[in-house]
């Protein structure tokens, strides 16, 4: 029964959870460096309706535009590797040693070729999340069974409708799975990225607080970051409720 | 209706199919049986358009098999059903990819459901089905297209008895009503006796045809509780035999 609403409740449970250790270290440590989870709160619904909302939406869109172009350019090579052996066997190798590289690294050569501005900080995310998108879509497409090809070729079904029917549904859920855990590494990274040539972003709002010390207003911004997080995140549940029913299903099935 | 001559298939460089030749008439049966790996899929998936011969010549109605033939209907071991289509959309898929008018499909599709006494199933997904019931929405999904042959690859071999023998007297049914011819690619004896009318028997290594029996029992319903039944299904069993001690 508790476990039912927990299940039923599992965000408020988890940010409960999250203030009670906050407000521990607060009154553990008794310093400015942590200050108290209401405060906080409090500064931050201040914060959302002035600048701090601008910041998050810069980043916001920033991520956004990452992900639109990766999902592009991801989605069209993975596919075509995974159903195209031939090139696949060719290209795999490269992919795989270009991507354990840290990207992060070549911030500074990204930001010399295409500018201080938005572009170079856009560009280091795609290349992140890109790899792993275009993973996750090659290998969902080469685990499609033969068998799925046939009885849809049998029916007659063209190139297109082949991708229609097919290879696209096959795919979505796994795609959203990358995304789930691309994401996370993207907003990381960008809290990085924005440290450097930008006065806007969520990244350059908590490390400009720091270099404030004002930990309040820093810690605002990071309970900014973990609601961008979560809001994603949701977004991508949502889409997968109503988009792929039969995955609930199946993992029914297997419990 | 299906004529096949000095047909040779390959599957990368090894020969699946060594030069067979075979006729199937209009509106009769026939049931392909061999052990497995002795090419018996491969010239089904010829027959269908799916796999490419590497010579020779497989002939529907006079003409050469090409891809997406209109009239051939194709059911699969493993149903072939997607998962994230509910039966009836998977039922329905058929007719959407011909491009049916949303009416047309809704009467034909609903139709069949109702015809294999699935149309309860309607909407849910694969994955909350039976293996029987599985099997069902495929052959139903193959019906819509109204097809004049139909294929079949080990198509209830992973099912139980009781609903394998159900849904062998639902297709010898199907058959007889809608006049399709029907070619069944088996391992199982009992099946091919049944639901043969010829039962081509194929060797065991390079894809040869060892022996075509006439099955002069076919279409009986009650086949399977007559002495007859049992004396084709030795004689078939023998035959297979003699090929393996050679």
């Amino acid at each position: 029964m508790i476990f039912k609403k927990i299940t039923k409740y599992k965000t408020i449970y988890g940010s409960l959870i999250i203030l009670i250790f906050w407000y521990a270290l607060h009154f553990i440590f008794k310093s400015t460096i942590i200050p108290s989870p209401h405060i906080t709160i409090y500064e931050f619904f201040i914060l959302i309706k002035g600048k701090l909302l601008i910041h998050i939406l810069v980043s916001l869109f920033r991520i956004l535009i990452a992900v639109i172009i990766s999902l592009i350019i991801g989605m069209s090579v993975g596919l075509f590797l995974g159903l195209n052996k031939k090139y696949d066997k060719y290209i795999s190798p490269m992919i795989y040693l270009l991507y354990p590289i840290p990207k992060i690294a070549f911030l500074p050569i990204l930001m010399i070729i295409f500018g201080l501005g938005n572009t170079s900080k856009i560009i280091l995310i795609t290349i992140i999340i890109l790899f792993q998108i275009l993973v996750t879509t090659r290998d969902s497409v080469k685990g499609l069974s033969k068998e799925l090809f046939y009885s849809i070729k049998s029916l007659g079904a063209n190139k297109i409708q082949i991708y229609r029917h097919l290879i696209i549904p096959a795919v979505f859920p796994k795609l959203l799975t990358s995304l789930r855990i691309s994401i996370g590494t993207s907003i990381a990274v960008l809290f990085f990225a924005e440290n450097f040539a930008t006065r806007y972003g969520i990244g350059y709002f908590i490390m400009d607080s720091w270099a404030r010390v004002d930990y309040i207003q820093m810690f605002a911004g990071i309970l900014a970051i973990s609601f961008l997080g979560l809001l994603i995140f949701k977004l991508i549940d949502l889409l997968e409720d109503k988009l792929c029913k039969w995955i609930k299903l199946e993992k029914l099935e297997q419990k | 209706m299906v004529k096949i001559k000095n047909l040779i298939m390959k599957y990368g460089n090894s020969t699946v199919i060594k030069n067979i030749n075979l006729n199937i008439n209009k509106n009769s049966t026939c049931a392909i049986i061999g052990p497995s790996g002795c090419g018996k899929s491969t010239l089904l998936y010829g027959i269908a358009g799916i796999l490419k011969p590497f010579s020779g010549e497989i002939l529907i109605n006079n003409f050469p098999v090409k891809e997406n033939r209109k009239k051939t209907g194709l059911i699969l071991q493993n149903y072939g059903l997607l998962p994230w289509k509910t039966v009836w959309n998977n039922v329905s898929l058929g007719l959407t990819i011909r491009g049916y008018h949303k009416k047309d499909i809704q009467y034909n599709v609903d139709k069949v459901l109702r015809e294999l006494d699935v149309y309860d199933l309607k909407d849910r997904y694969p994955i909350e089905l039976s293996g029987g019931q599985r099997q069902r929405i495929a052959i139903a999904r193959a019906l819509t297209i109204s097809p004049d042959l139909l294929l079949m690859d080990e198509p209830f071999s992973s099912l139980d008895a009781i609903s394998r023998e159900n849904l062998q007297n639902l297709i010898l049914k199907i058959h007889k009503e809608n006049n399709i011819t029907l070619i069944l690619v088996t391992h199982n004896i009992e099946e091919a006796v049944f639901l043969g009318q010829t039962i081509v028997i194929m060797g065991q290594k390079f894809g040869e045809i060892k022996n075509i029996i006439n099955n002069p029992y076919f279409g009986d319903e009650e086949l399977r509780y007559k002495s007859d039944y049992y004396k084709i299904c030795m004689e078939v069993r023998q035959l297979m035999r003699k090929d393996e001690i050679k």
